[in-house]
C-alpha cells in the first residue's frame, strides 16, 4: 500500500498551500488603511505610547520582515491582540474554537447518518413514491439557504413550538460546566452533570440541523444516483445469483463504491461546515469562532481576521486530507496507485 | 447529427434531390435537445421559474406595483402592514412594499450571478487549459498550487474577507466572489485537458505544426465545454446563494437598494409578529435557487453524451 | 460459504438491534424534553440573579472602559470618592467629607475607614492616588475628564487625599464618580513586566480585562469576553446588605431583539437594554409580568455634521438640512420622545427652556439652500449618513432624512456602520462621518456640560463625541466660551452660561437634534423592584447618569414571587 508516500506528498503540498494562504491573508490585512497601533490604544493616548507600541508591533519595519515576525508569533501561538475584546487573539480562539468544532461535528454526524440513509432508501425503493418524495424534498432542501432555514427554525422553535431552545449553547440557569475540552457535551459527561448534558444536547439540535439540512439532501441525491448507477453492474448480479440477501448486497458491496463520489463532496462540505457555520452561529447566538471572525471582519479587527482565517484554512486542509485518506481507503484503485493527482 | 449530403431522404418529390438545409439540422438538434431536457418534468418547471424571474427582473419597473419603493422612499404611516390586497406581501418597517422590493432584488442577484460567471469562468477555463496542456511542468504546478491556495480558504470566508476590507457595496461583493470562484473551473478543465492532451488528435495537431493557441482553443477546448456549461448552469444558483449570504451580513447592496439576504437579516429582528418580512424574501430566494438548480439539472441531462 | 452468511446474519442482526436502541434512545430524549415545560426555575425559590443584556464590548478596566456595559459593571464593582444621588447632587461614598480651597483650586477628601477590597486589604489614600495616576497615564476611558484639569494628586495621610487642579473646574465633584478606586497592591501583583508604561509594565491592563481590583458591593466571578460577565455579592461590603438585594448579576452580550424577547418571556432576563427597536418594546410589554419603563433624562438623538467636508462646510447648506427634516414623523418613530430645541435635553440642568423647538419648515430650507454655494452642484456633492449598526432604529431616521432631502435635490447615502468602526473613523477629519447619528445617552455628569464640553471643545477632537471638525476660528471661540463656563464655580451662574453656549451652537447649525429620546427598558416588574423605574412611574426625579440607575445593590426581589 502506497499510503505513506501519498500522505507525505499531500502534507508537503498542504504546507505549501498554508504558507500561500498566510501570505494572502497577511497582504489583505495590511492593505487596510489605518494605524493598527493607534486603533489598538484608542484616540486619547499620547503619541509616545503609540510610537512605542508601533515599535513593539514591528510596524516600522518593511512588510516581509513584518510577515516574518507575524509567522514566528503564530508558531509560538501569539496571534496578537484583538481590537474588540482587548485580549490575546489566541485566548479568544481557544475559547471559541471548541464551540464551533462541537457544532460542526454534530452537524457532520447528522449529514453522514441522514444522507446515507436517505440515499440508500431512495435507491432501494427507486422510482416508487418513497424515492419521489425524497427527490422532491431534496430539491427544496437544497434550494433553501442555510440562513433562511435557520431563521425559520428560530421562528418555529422560538415562538410557535418551543420544544427546542434556540439561543446559545446552554441555558443561563446552569452554572458553568467545568471546562476540560471546551466541548460541552464531553465536559458535562466527564463531570457527571447529566442535566447540563441533556441541556447542551438540546441546544445543539436546532443549529446543527439547520446547518446540515442542505448538505444532507445534496449528498443523499449523489449517493442515490451513484448507487443506481452501480446497481446494474455485473458483480452485483453475480452476488444476487449466489443468493446473498439484498440487504447485504446493498450495504456491504454496493455502498462502498457508490460512496466515493459522495465522500469527496461530503469531505468538502464537512471541511466548509466549520467556516460556513457563521450564518447559523449568528442567528442562534452560538458563541463560536465563525461568529467571532465575522464580527472581527465587520469591525476591521485585523489580528483576529488573520488568525481566524489561518485557523479555518488549517482545519479545511486537515479535514480534506483526512477525507482523501478515507476515500483512498474506500477505493483500492487510488491506493494501488493510479495517479489521479489532486 | 449529420447525414451525408448526397443521400437524399425519402421525400414526396420523387427524383428530386434535396439537401438538408441548415434550418433542418437546427430543428433536429433543437428537438433532440428539448427531448432530452424535458424528459424530466421538473427541469421544465425550473425553466418556467427562471423565465418568470428573469422577465420580472428585466421589466421590474413595470411589473412591480410600487416601483418607487425600491429606491428612496419612506412612509411610516403604512409601516409594518401585514399582507393585504393593497400590499401583496405586506410592508416593512419603513412602509415599503415588500413584493416590489423582492422583484427589484432579483435584479441585483441576477446581475451579480451573470457578472461573476462571465469574468471568473473564462479566467478559470483558460488557466485550466494551459495548466492541463503543460502538465507536469512548472506552469502546471504554479497554476494548480495557486488555485489550491484559493480553494484552501473556505469560500465564504474568503469572499467575506475581501468584501469587508473594501467598502461594502455590490461591486466589491462581486469582486470578492469572482476572485474565489475561478479555481473551481480551472480544476474542472485541468482534469479534462490533461487527459485530452495525450490523445491522438492533439498529437496530430502538434505534429502538423499547429500553434499553441489553435491547439488549446480549437482542439482541446471544444471537448471540455459540455461539463463547463453544465457547471455554469448549476453555479448560478450557488452564486446567488453566496450573494445572499454576503448581503445577509451587510456586505452587498447598500440600502435603499433591496437585496434578498439583507431583507431577511433585517427582518429577523421583528419576528414573529412581522412574519411576512422574513417568510416572503426567504421563499423568494428558495424559489429562485430551486428554479436555477432544476434548470441546471435539465441542462446537464441535455448535454450528456448518450442516454443514461 | 454458509458459515460466512450465518456470521453475516448474526452481525447484521446485532447492528440492527444496536441501531434501533440508539434511535429509541434519541426519540426518548426528545419526547422527554418536549414534555417538560420550557420555562425557568428548576429550583423552588427564585434565584436572586439580575440578568441584563447590553451591547458589547464590555471593558471592565475602569481606566479603559467607557461603554454602556462597562459603566454598569464598574459602578457595581468599584467604590468612588463621591457618588451622584437621585437629586443629581454629589454625595459621600468612599470619602465621608471634603473641603475646597478656592485660592489654590484644591480639594481635600477625608476617607471613610473600614472599606475592604475584594482581594483583601483596606482602602487608603495611596490607592486613590494610584488609581488616578493610572487613569491619566493609560489615557483611555474617562481619563479625558481628568487629564486636562488635574495638576497633582497626593496622599497626605492614609485617610486624606488632596487633588489640585490646574484651573477652577465647576463640575469637578460630579466627575469624581468616574475615578474608580483600585487596590494598588492587587493591580501591581498582576502586571506584566513588558508593557508600554515603563516600570508599571502593562499597568495590569491584561489582567483587568477579566478581573476586578475593587471594593464595591459586587465582585467578578467570571468574565467571558464577548459573551457574558457574571458578578457575585461581596459579603464584606462595608456598607452592608439587605437580604432581598440581588446575590448575582450578569451582563449578557445578547442584544438581538429576538433573543432578548425570548429570554424575557422565559424569565431568563430581568432587564433589557435601551437600544431595542420600538416594535420589540411593544411586544415585550405584552409578556405577563413585564413592564416597559421610561426615563426622560436629557438624552438626545443627535446628528453631528462634519463641518470640514463639503458640502457641509457651508453653513447655509447645513441650515437647509436642519430645516428640511420632518421632526414630527421622527418623534413617532421613537415612542415617548419629545421635541428638542438644542444640543441639550430638557432633563439636564443648564437646559435652555426659552429656545424655540425645532420643527420642519421646507420654505426656510429652500431659502437657505439658495444662499448656499453648492446650490447648483447638488448632484456632485452627496452627503453620507453613518448610522450605528447596533441601533436599528437609527436606520429609520436615516431613510426619513434621505426621503425629505430628495425633495430639495440633496442626495444622501445611507451607510450602516458598526460602533467600533464608527469610533475608529472619527479619529481623523477626512474619515470622520459626514453625518453621524448618535443617541447620546451616556451622560458623564449631571449637567449640560456633559453633552457640550467634550463634544464642542478642542479637547474632545478625535473622539466619537466631537466629530464636528470646526474651523480654527469657530473652534477657538467655542473653546473660550466653554472654558469660561466650566471655570464658573457657582452652579446657578454656570447653568446660565450653558444656555448662552447652546444658543451659539444652535446658530452654527453644526448638529441636527432630532428629538429627545426616552430611554426605555423592559423589565420583570412582576418579581423585581427597580427603584429608578418606580421613581419614573411616580413622576419623580430620576438619576440622570445611566449607570447609577443600575446600581444593583438597591434593587429588591419581591418575596414570594
Amino acid at each position: 500500500m502506497r499510503m505513506g508516500p501519498f500522505l507525505l506528498r499531500r502534507l508537503f503540498f498542504s504546507i505549501f498551500v498554508l504558507v500561500g494562504v498566510s501570505i494572502l491573508i497577511f497582504a489583505i490585512a495590511r492593505v487596510v488603511p489605518g494605524d493598527p497601533a493607534r486603533m489598538a490604544l484608542g484616540p486619547d493616548v499620547p503619541q509616545e505610547t503609540v510610537d512605542s507600541l508601533r515599535k513593539e508591533m514591528h510596524l516600522d519595519k518593511s512588510l516581509p520582515v513584518q510577515y516574518f515576525y507575524w509567522v514566528r508569533g503564530i508558531v509560538h501561538g501569539d496571534f496578537g491582540k484583538s481590537l474588540v475584546s482587548y485580549r490575546d487573539v489566541g485566548d479568544d480562539i481557544k475559547e471559541y474554537l471548541p464551540a464551533t468544532l462541537e457544532l460542526s461535528l454534530f452537524s457532520t454526524i447528522f449529514v453522514v447518518v441522514f444522507s446515507i440513509t436517505l440515499g440508500v432508501v431512495a435507491a432501494r425503493y427507486r422510482n416508487s413514491w418513497v424515492d419521489n418524495l425524497i427527490r422532491i424534498t431534496s430539491y427544496v432542501g437544497i434550494a433553501i439557504p442555510p440562513f433562511v432555514l435557520a431563521t425559520l427554525f428560530l421562528l418555529v422553535f422560538g415562538f410557535y413550538w418551543p420544544v427546542l431552545p434556540v439561543i446559545g449553547r446552554i441555558s443561563t440557569t446552569f452554572a458553568s460546566v467545568h471546562k476540560v475540552s471546551g466541548f460541552l457535551l464531553l465536559d458535562s459527561l466527564l463531570s457527571g452533570n447529566m442535566p447540563a448534558f441533556w441541556d447542551s444536547f438540546k441546544h445543539l439540535l436546532a443549529p446543527a440541523l439547520a446547518g446540515a439540512m442542505g448538505k444532507i439532501f445534496q449528498e443523499a441525491r449523489i449517493t442515490r444516483s451513484a448507487m443506481v448507477d452501480n446497481m446494474g453492474k455485473d458483480y452485483l448480479a453475480a452476488e444476487r445469483g449466489y443468493g446473498i440477501p439484498e440487504r447485504v448486497t446493498m450495504f456491504k458491496y454496493l455502498l462502498k463504491p457508490s460512496f466515493i463520489p459522495t465522500a469527496s463532496v461530503m469531505g468538502l462540505d464537512i471541511a466548509s461546515l466549520v467556516s460556513n457555520s457563521f450564518l447559523v452561529e449568528l442567528i442562534f447566538n452560538w458563541p463560536g469562532l465563525s461568529r467571532y471572525v465575522v464580527n472581527a471582519m465587520l469591525n476591521k479587527d485585523l489580528n483576529a481576521i488573520s488568525a481566524g482565517i489561518v485557523v479555518f484554512s488549517l482545519v479545511f486542509i486537515v479535514v480534506n486530507i483526512a477525507v482523501d485518506v478515507i476515500v483512498a481507503y474506500l477505493d483500492p484503485r487510488i491506493r494501488l496507485g493510479s495517479t489521479k493527482e489532486s | 447529427m449529420t447525414t451525408l449530403s448526397h443521400e437524399a431522404p425519402p421525400s414526396r418529390h420523387q427524383g428530386e434531390y434535396r439537401k438538408l438545409s441548415a434550418k433542418d439540422i437546427l430543428t433536429e438538434n433543437v428537438r433532440k435537445y428539448w427531448y432530452k431536457f424535458s424528459r424530466n418534468k421538473l427541469s421544465v418547471v425550473g425553466l418556467g421559474v427562471v423565465t418568470i424571474v428573469v422577465l420580472a427582473a428585466l421589466f421590474a419597473p413595470w411589473v412591480a406595483p410600487y416601483p418607487q419603493h425600491a429606491s428612496v422612499y419612506v412612509d411610516y404611516k403604512n409601516a409594518s402592514q401585514p399582507p393585504s390586497f393593497r400590499f401583496l406581501m405586506g410592508t416593512d418597517i419603513f412602509g415599503r412594499d415588500i413584493f416590489s422590493r423582492i422583484i427589484f432584488a432579483f435584479r441585483g442577484a441576477l446581475w451579480m450571478a451573470i457578472l461573476v460567471l462571465v469574468i471568473s469562468v473564462p479566467i478559470g477555463v483558460i488557466l485550466g487549459l494551459v495548466a492541463g496542456y503543460y502538465k507536469n511542468t512548472w506552469i502546471d504546478t504554479l497554476i494548480m498550487r495557486l488555485s489550491d491556495v484559493f480553494l484552501a480558504i473556505p469560500p465564504l470566508i474568503l469572499a467575506m474577507a475581501i468584501a469587508s476590507v473594501l467598502k461594502p457595496n455590490l461591486t466589491n461583493a462581486m469582486l470578492a466572489v469572482t476572485v474565489m470562484w475561478w479555481p473551481w473551473y480551472s480544476r474542472l478543465v485541468y482534469g479534462m485537458a490533461s487527459s485530452y492532451r495525450n490523445d491522438n488528435f492533439v498529437i496530430a495537431a502538434e505534429l502538423t505544426g499547429a500553434s499553441k493557441g489553435h491547439i488549446l482553443f480549437r482542439e482541446i477546448l471544444p471537448n471540455c465545454l459540455s461539463p463547463v456549461f453544465t457547471k455554469i448552469a448549476l453555479d448560478v444558483g450557488w452564486v446567488i446563494l453566496i450573494g445572499a449570504s454576503l448581503s445577509f451580513v451587510g456586505l452587498g447592496e447598500q440600502p435603499p437598494t433591496p437585496a434578498l439576504g439583507q431583507m431577511i437579516s433585517d427582518a429577523a429582528r421583528y419576528m414573529p409578529d412581522m412574519w411576512w418580512y422574513t417568510v416572503f424574501p426567504g421563499l423568494a430566494i428558495a424559489v429562485m435557487i430551486l428554479g436555477f438548480n432544476l434548470l441546471g439539472d435539465g441542462i446537464r441531462d441535455m448535454l450528456e453524451q448518450g442516454l443514461s | 460459504m454458509p458459515k460466512e452468511s450465518n456470521m453475516h446474519m448474526i452481525r447484521r442482526r446485532m447492528m440492527r438491534i444496536l441501531a434501533t436502541t440508539l434511535v429509541l434512545l434519541l426519540v426518548g430524549v426528545f419526547l422527554s424534553s418536549c414534555s417538560k415545560t420550557p420555562t425557568t426555575s428548576m429550583v423552588p425559590a427564585r434565584e436572586k440573579i439580575i440578568r441584563v443584556d447590553q451591547s458589547w464590548p464590555c471593558h471592565i478596566d475602569p481606566a479603559v472602559g467607557m461603554d454602556n456595559a462597562a459603566d454598569i459593571a464598574v459602578v457595581n464593582l468599584y467604590d468612588t470618592l463621591v457618588k451622584v444621588g437621585d437629586n443629581n447632587i454629589p454625595q459621600p461614598e468612599a470619602a465621608k467629607s471634603w473641603d475646597y480651597d478656592q485660592a489654590t483650586d484644591t480639594y481635600t477628601f477625608h476617607l471613610n475607614t473600614g472599606i475592604k477590597f475584594h482581594a483583601g486589604g483596606e482602602l487608603t489614600a495611596s490607592d486613590v492616588v494610584f488609581s488616578l495616576n493610572r487613569l491619566i497615564t493609560i489615557g483611555q476611558g474617562y481619563s479625558y475628564l481628568f487629564k486636562r484639569i488635574v495638576a497633582t494628586c497626593k496622599a497626605l495621610d492614609p485617610q486624606t487625599v488632596q487633588i489640585s487642579l490646574k484651573q477652577p473646574y465647576g463640575p469637578f465633584l460630579v466627575i469624581v464618580p468616574h475615578l474608580c478606586i483600585l487596590s494598588e497592591k492587587e493591580v501591581m501583583a498582576h502586571i506584566k513586566a513588558d508593557g508600554p508604561y515603563g516600570s508599571f509594565g502593562d499597568y495590569g491592563t491584561d489582567w483587568l480585562v477579566t478581573h476586578d481590583a475593587g471594593s464595591g458591593p459586587y465582585m467578578v466571578k467570571e468574565m467571558k469576553t464577548a459573551e457574558s460577565l457574571t458578578c457575585i455579592r461581596f459579603p464584606d461590603y462595608w456598607q452592608g446588605w439587605d437580604p432581598a438585594a440581588p446575590d448575582t448579576f450578569q451582563e449578557l452580550a445578547a442584544n438581538e431583539p429576538v433573543t432578548v424577547r425570548t429570554l424575557m418571556s422565559r424569565q431568563q432576563l430581568e432587564i433589557s437594554d435601551e437600544w431595542q427597536p420600538a416594535e420589540n418594546y411593544t411586544a415585550m410589554s405584552q409578556i405577563p409580568g413585564v413592564e416597559v419603563t421610561r426615563f426622560l433624562t436629557g438624552a438626545i438623538l443627535n446628528l453631528s455634521f462634519n463641518t470640514s467636508r463639503p458640502p457641509l462646510d457651508d453653513i447655509h447648506f447645513r441650515r437647509a438640512l436642519v430645516y428640511s427634516f420632518d421632526y414630527a414623523t421622527c418623534r413617532t418613530l421613537f415612542p415617548g420622545s419629545s421635541p428638542t430645541n438644542g444640543p441639550v435635553g430638557s432633563g439636564l440642568p443648564g437646559w435652555n427652556s426659552s429656545s424655540p423647538t425645532m420643527e420642519q419648515d421646507m420654505e426656510k430650507a429652500k431659502a437657505e439652500l439658495k444662499l448656499s454655494k453648492y446650490k447648483s452642484d447638488l448632484g456632485k456633492y452627496p452627503v453620507e449618513f453613518d448610522w450605528v449598526a447596533e441601533v436599528p432604529d437609527e436606520e429609520k431616521v436615516a431613510l426619513l432624512m434621505q426621503f425629505d432631502c430628495a425633495e430639495l435635490g440633496i442626495k444622501i447615502n445611507v451607510v450602516k456602520t458598526p460602533w467600533l468602526t464608527a469610533i475608529a473613523n472619527t479619529a481623523k477629519a477626512n474619515t470622520s462621518p459626514m453625518i453621524f447619528a448618535q443617541i447620546k445617552t451616556s451622560i458623564a455628569y449631571p449637567e449640560a456640560g456633559a453633552l457640550l464640553e467634550n463634544a464642542y471643545s478642542s479637547a474632545g477632537i478625535g473622539t466619537y463625541s466631537a466629530c464636528h471638525w470646526f474651523t480654527s476660528a469657530v473652534q477657538s471661540d467655542l473653546d473660550k466660551k466653554i472654558n469660561d463656563t466650566m471655570k464658573t464655580m457657582d452652579p446657578a451662574t454656570r447653568y446660565e452660561k450653558y444656555k448662552i453656549l447652546t444658543d451659539t451652537i444652535v446658530n452654527l447649525a453644526s448638529d441636527m437634534v432630532c428629538c429627545e429620546v426616552a430611554q426605555r427598558h423592559a423589565y420583570q416588574a412582576g418579581y423585581l423592584d427597580w427603584p429608578a423605574a418606580d421613581h419614573a412611574k411616580a413622576g419623580e426625579k430620576v438619576n440622570v447618569m445611566p449607570s447609577y440607575r443600575m446600581y444593583f445593590r438597591d434593587f429588591r426581589f419581591i418575596t414570594g414571587k
